[in-house]
């Protein structure tokens, strides 16, 4: 069966704001996105199985080439990678895991991610509208993550780089819910110009 | 609105947390052999009290777990806060 984008149906003129450098949104729907749950030991297993390196702190982020783990908890972690990657990740950790008392969940269809993309100012600005987190540079550098709220949904936030004056964050959103925080996001970035590129 | 030191993600508002109530005695080993009155006492009845005050709280949009929290009931301080099971740090007397 097609897989459908969560933001498929969104009217991108609708959500547009004129602005010489917009804050822009983008929404990368299909990436594979895993929960591993358990202790340390078995989270620290999976992470070297992966070829990760440590991330035992609440908020590290580890990169092993296109795939990331985000701890988000000192239970928890979130485990990123290409489309399509999911089945077999998850295969290959649940008796990894299974087997030190953890658990993996395929979170990939009930989950998406939107990606907020612009001059640094402004995209902070645009996700502390809504967002409680600390978000100054020193709080949430690139390469740190939070398990938060956006308005009043639940989101995993990632600051994920910074390039010449641009960041880009990610927003990990339950599938429901990413209408409404799109058009949340869009609301708290109109000052700045928004582009939603569907 | 507080600033909650949650013990692994460090402050946060408090909209991410939920307050689970008073940390209470706990909870007896035998409650078949206790009469109504004493299980109603352990089930119902707090200490309400006025100052340093030790509570359960639930960083429910971030890490998810639960942790202990101490704070002064008068002015609303928060004074510590700990992991459930860990040796909670000094805290000050009532009326200190």
């Amino acid at each position: 069966m097609a897989r459908i984008a969560a933001l498929a149906r969104l009217d991108p003129a609708a959500l547009a704001a004129p602005g010489a450098d917009p804050v822009r949104l983008a929404e990368h729907s299909f990436r594979a996105r895993l929960l591993l749950r358990g202790r340390d030991e078995a989270l620290a297993a999976a992470l070297e199985a992966l070829g990760f390196g440590p991330a035992r702190e609440v908020g590290a982020v580890a990169r092993s080439g296109e795939r990331r783990a985000l701890r988000l908890g000192p239970d928890r972690l979130v485990l990123l990678d290409r489309p399509g990657e999911e089945t077999a990740l998850e295969a290959r950790l649940a008796p990894l895991l299974g087997e030190r008392g953890g658990a993996v969940v395929d979170l990939t269809e009930a989950m998406t991610t939107l990606a907020i993309d612009g001059p640094e100012p402004a995209v902070r600005a645009t996700l502390a509208e809504g967002c409680p987190l600390d978000l100054h540079a020193r709080a949430f550098p690139p390469g740190r993550c939070a398990a938060s709220l956006y308005g009043k949904v639940p989101v995993w936030l990632e600051a994920v780089e910074a390039r010449a004056g641009r960041l880009v964050v990610e927003l990990h959103v339950d599938r429901s819910y990413a209408t409404h925080l799109a058009r949340h996001l869009a609301l708290a970035g109109r000052e700045f110009g928004f582009h939603f590129q569907s | 609105m507080l600033e909650i030191p949650c013990p692994w993600c460090g402050p946060r508002a408090e909209v991410e947390f939920a307050c689970g109530g008073e940390s209470g005695p706990p909870r007896p080993a035998d409650p078949g052999s206790l009469d109504d009155a004493a299980w109603t006492a352990w089930l119902w009845n707090r200490t309400n009290r006025k100052g340093p005050h030790v509570e359960t709280w639930w960083h429910q949009a971030g890490c998810g777990r639960w942790f202990l929290l101490a704070r002064d009931t008068s002015d609303d301080r928060v004074l510590a806060s700990w992991p459930i099971g860990a040796t909670p740090p000094p805290l000050p007397e009532e009326g200190a």
